[in-house]
């Protein structure tokens, strides 16, 4: 069946930028365009948008962001993350802030350097994010650690967007590990108004290298944020990420992880705590085409309101990737009862020797559990603050460095302050 | 310990054995002229003797079929299907209407003899057999025999051909044809509507518990046939009826369509339980050949407290698209879905169910085996999803895939839809192949490779082949093993 259905005013926008720029586009750019001119917004017909249907959520146009828009408005880096201690490199509106950023100070072993956008583009299969910000985002920031290095102070990539007038900004982030080289890095993704920011991230480790990555998504809860994270490890590497997810109106927080050698290894952690009528969508496709390497994923969600979370997962483990293990497990919490939650961990096996599982659950808080603690005569509100917390923990535990440790459950326990005085 | 036993001994005479239901039946058949058109469509309504309003739905379904497109989805991989060259009816050449078992032609009963099938009545009660089973014979596009009629009627059940029932019981047939599954609801449940041939009607009036296991036998005989059964099963408040379903069909080169449809109504405190061995042919060694087994299968717990359990045992067929669902519509109903899908060669299963809860306090289960060999791919795809307004609903989901041997896929996508707060779901899933130590244990204690993986298989199947009747239980086993056949080393 072939339905034609209506575009909307935000469609309609993008197609008519799109056309603009491919005038003038050339190489990647212009292939990024001519996908985005063939396959439009995507929608909930299309298997892996079937819950984020961004013809339905995005609604709104924006405008591409220039760097005439850059004004900061009050952007802060926020205190649990300036105790870090931390070497910022500041973004705002997708544009790298000189001033803000502490490029003289860089740790040994680290360097950073902006390149055309294109020429660190792949462009070999598209997607729909991918190529928003190939198209539109005005260069690439590389961000290089030494082979060898191993950078003690944590890295801090903070995206603001002033969505003062309604921009739409790009940015696209290189991270490459040499051999051996560990690194911790946190991304914040915040912001102020109605915009929406696209973001896409390719990392690579090589052999041995090892880094702990955190994110903290705190994006106005009017703007539609999308996000795509190519990640490629290397021989005996190691992958671990932690996502604090709990800003925007719409969010797509989209992670592909592909193993390229044997024995690597990738811990993926998400908390995800959405209210009033927030739509997050994590994705994760773990793509096991080597042997001997490892994959593991918690998702902890809590939603309240009218929230609604989703989880999409797909753990492929091709013909020759044996030994492979292979783990998802999502559980949520649902704190009201127009909360929503949706998930799909697939499972996709051509091999015999592999340990794939997968586990989700659903569920309101236990109503044993709240009885035990108000027995002992802790308030209902905190009782459950008490119980959401421990759920969340099981996410934050895999953070390597204890002090970022500390501050992303910080920066949890405050998004549950927030509910216990409402 | 004797059910391992059984399959053992099967596993162990797999050198000769293959598809063992794969032989032809010689027999005369009148076939409606090739392809479909709206001429074929009143031949067959013409056929069957039905009313008209029968065939207006029939053109209304053929006439919708047109406008709609193959669903790609799935995760399967088959020739395209020229629809205009298929034999849509064929019915094997006999007197009008066999008043009893006696005026079958005797080529159909010893085929239904050579597949174990019992027909007569009076052996059935002298044998060995414990239980009695009331069966209704299929062959390609018409219903040979149905046994028990008059025993069943004597309670009220009624239990006969679906053509027949158009005749018989107009009323009903009409009020609850189409109600679970309607005209548009997939490509293949279309084609359906349009050409269904035969199938079983079962119907169980208020407070009866039906006094013996129903079942229907599925043969399909001609080539370039398809068979487009369509099942019908009401249980009435308070009522109770085990259903069984069997299917083979010959060993062909070329491929076959099977696209059935098979509705479940449970009204209040009703039960119904539908229990298949779907064993089409499958294809030889080199993925020649096979069923395609295209099937909408649905019931509905229309009634407070109902409750619908399907079971599978799935070796057959090159192909299976097929999703047994329950729409658990009254308050406290209750699903089950308990499955085993074993491939072996070059079959591909994508199956699975849908859980849709929409009253309050429904509760569902799911307990799903995959077990892929050879260059096989399995799929569990299945959808568990909880209403606004569904409350207290809850779920358990367990999918567990068994690989044996390095070139076959295990695949799971499972949706879960939770839209309000106290819902509970729990889905749990694993991917692992037969472990090398219980191999060895079992390799120890004196078993070769072959019978060790069969007991290993056998206890990874057991949740599900519990479930089953007991006459199919055994069945069910040693079909387990003969589909590995071949799956080791």
């Amino acid at each position: 069946m072939n339905v034609n259905i209506k575009k909307s005013a935000a469609e309609l926008a993008l197609e008519a930028q799109v056309e603009v720029l491919l005038e003038n586009a050339s190489g990647g750019q212009a292939q990024a365009l001519e996908s985005l001119r063939h396959n439009g917004m995507p929608h909930r017909k299309l298997e892996p948008w079937v819950y984020t249907d961004l013809r339905n959520l995005v609604r709104d146009t924006y405008r591409p962001a220039t760097e005439a828009d850059r004004g900061a408005g009050d952007f802060k880096i926020d205190p649990a993350l300036a105790a870090l201690g931390v070497c910022k490199i500041v973004r705002v509106n997708g544009f790298l802030q000189d001033d803000l950023s502490d490029l003289d100070a860089l740790p040994d072993g680290v360097s950073l350097k902006v390149q055309d956008i294109t020429a660190g583009v792949e462009v070999d299969e598209h997607h729909f994010i991918a190529d928003m910000v190939t198209a539109f985002a005005s260069n690439s920031l590389v961000l290089e650690v030494a082979p060898g290095a191993n950078v003690e102070q944590p890295i801090l990539l903070a995206n603001f967007t002033n969505g003062s007038v309604p921009v739409a900004a790009y940015a696209h982030t290189i991270v490459k590990m040499g051999e051996g080289a560990s690194a911790t890095i946190i991304e914040s993704l915040e912001g102020e108004g109605d915009y929406q920011s696209s973001n896409l991230l390719d990392v690579s480790l090589s052999d041995k290298a090892n880094l702990n990555f955190v994110r903290w998504q705190n994006e106005d809860v009017a703007a539609v944020h999308l996000a795509l994270m190519r990640l490629t490890l290397g021989e005996a590497s190691k992958w671990q990420g932690f996502t604090l997810t709990e800003g925007a109106r719409v969010s797509r927080n989209e992670m592909a992880i592909r193993f390229t050698a044997p024995a690597a290894d990738a811990h993926i952690s998400v908390a995800k705590l959405l209210r009033g009528e927030q739509h997050g969508d994590t994705t994760i496709i773990v793509d096991h085409a080597v042997p001997e390497c490892d994959s593991n994923e918690i998702i902890k969600s809590v939603l309240e309101d009218k929230a609604r979370g989703i989880f999409q997962g797909k753990v492929i483990v091709r013909p020759g990737a044996h030994g492979t293990d292979g783990r998802q497990a999502s559980d949520a919490l649902l704190l009201s009862d127009q909360a929503e939650m949706d998930s799909k961990p697939e499972l996709e096996i051509y091999n015999d020797d592999v340990q794939c599982a997968h586990g989700a659950t659903v569920g309101e808080i236990d109503e044993d559990l709240l009885f035990y603690l108000r027995a002992r005569g802790i308030p209902l509100k905190e009782a459950e603050s008490l119980l959401v917390q421990a759920h969340v923990g099981g996410a934050l535990e895999s953070i390597q460095n204890e002090d970022v440790k500390n501050a992303m459950t910080g920066l949890a326990a405050r998004w549950l302050t927030r509910r216990a005085s409402s | 310990m004797v059910a391992i036993k059984e399959t053992v001994d099967q596993v162990k005479g797999l050198d000769v054995e293959e598809y063992k239901y794969g032989f032809v039946t010689d027999i005369e058949s009148e076939k409606a002229p090739k392809g479909l058109n709206e001429d074929i469509i009143r031949f067959i309504s013409e056929k069957k003797g039905e009313p008209d309003w029968m065939l207006e739905s029939r053109l209304d379904a053929y006439r919708r079929w047109r406008t709609m497109t193959e669903p790609t989805w799935a995760k399967v991989d088959y020739h395209d299907i020229d629809f205009d060259d298929l034999y849509y009816f064929s019915a094997p050449k006999t007197k009008e209407g066999p008043e009893s078992i006696d005026d079958v032609d005797p080529e159909l009963l010893r085929t239904y003899e050579k597949l174990g099938i019992p027909l007569r009545e009076q052996e059935i009660l002298a044998g060995v057999k414990t239980s009695k089973i009331a069966v209704d014979a299929i062959f390609d596009s018409v219903s040979v025999v149905t046994t028990f009629k008059e025993e069943l009627a004597k309670s009220g059940v009624i239990f006969c051909p679906i053509s027949e029932a158009l005749r018989d019981h107009p009323e009903l047939v009409r009020k609850y044809l189409g109600s679970v599954v309607p005209v548009s609801d997939n490509f293949y449940a279309t084609l359906n509507s349009a050409v269904f041939s035969d199938g079983s009607f079962v119907y169980i009036p208020e407070g009866v518990r039906c006094p013996m296991e129903l079942s229907t036998y599925f043969r399909i005989n001609e080539p370039n046939t398809g068979q487009f059964e369509r099942t019908l099963i009401i249980a009435e408040k308070g009522s109770y009826v085990s259903y069984l379903e069997g299917c083979t069909a010959p060993m062909r080169d070329e491929n076959q369509l099977h696209a059935a449809i098979v509705e479940l109504i449970a009204h209040e405190d009703a039960e119904i339980k539908y229990s298949t061995v779907q064993n089409w042919y499958p294809g030889d060694k080199d993925g020649k050949g096979g069923i395609y087994n295209f099937v909408t299968k649905r019931g509905d717990c229309r009634g407070d407290n109902s409750k619908i359990s399907w079971t599978q045992v799935e070796t057959g067929s090159a192909v299976t698209w097929k999703y047994p669902s329950c729409i658990l519509r009254g308050d406290n109903s209750q699903g089950e879905f308990y499955s085993i899908a074993i491939s072996n060669g070059y079959q591909q299963v994508d199956s699975g169910t849908k859980m849709i809860h929409l009253g309050k306090n429904t509760t569902s289960r799911i307990i799903s085996k995959g077990i892929s060999a050879g260059k096989s791919s399995n799929t569990y795809r299945g959808k568990v999803s909880a209403h606004r307004k569904a409350t207290g609903t809850r779920n358990f989901t367990q999918c567990d895939s068994l690989l044996i041997g390095d070139q076959c896929s295990a695949h799971t996508i499972p949706y879960m839809d939770a839209k309000n707060r106290s819902v509970t779901f729990e889905h749990e899933a694993t991917t692992s192949k037969i472990s090398e130590d219980q191999l060895f244990y079992c390799q120890q204690r004196g078993l070769n490779e072959e019978e060790a993986v069969a007991l290993i298989v056998n206890g990874f199947c057991r949740e599900v082949l519990q479930q089953l009747p007991m006459e199919f239980a055994v069945e069910a086993q040693k079909l387990v093993g003969i589909s590995l056949e071949g799956s080791v080393g």
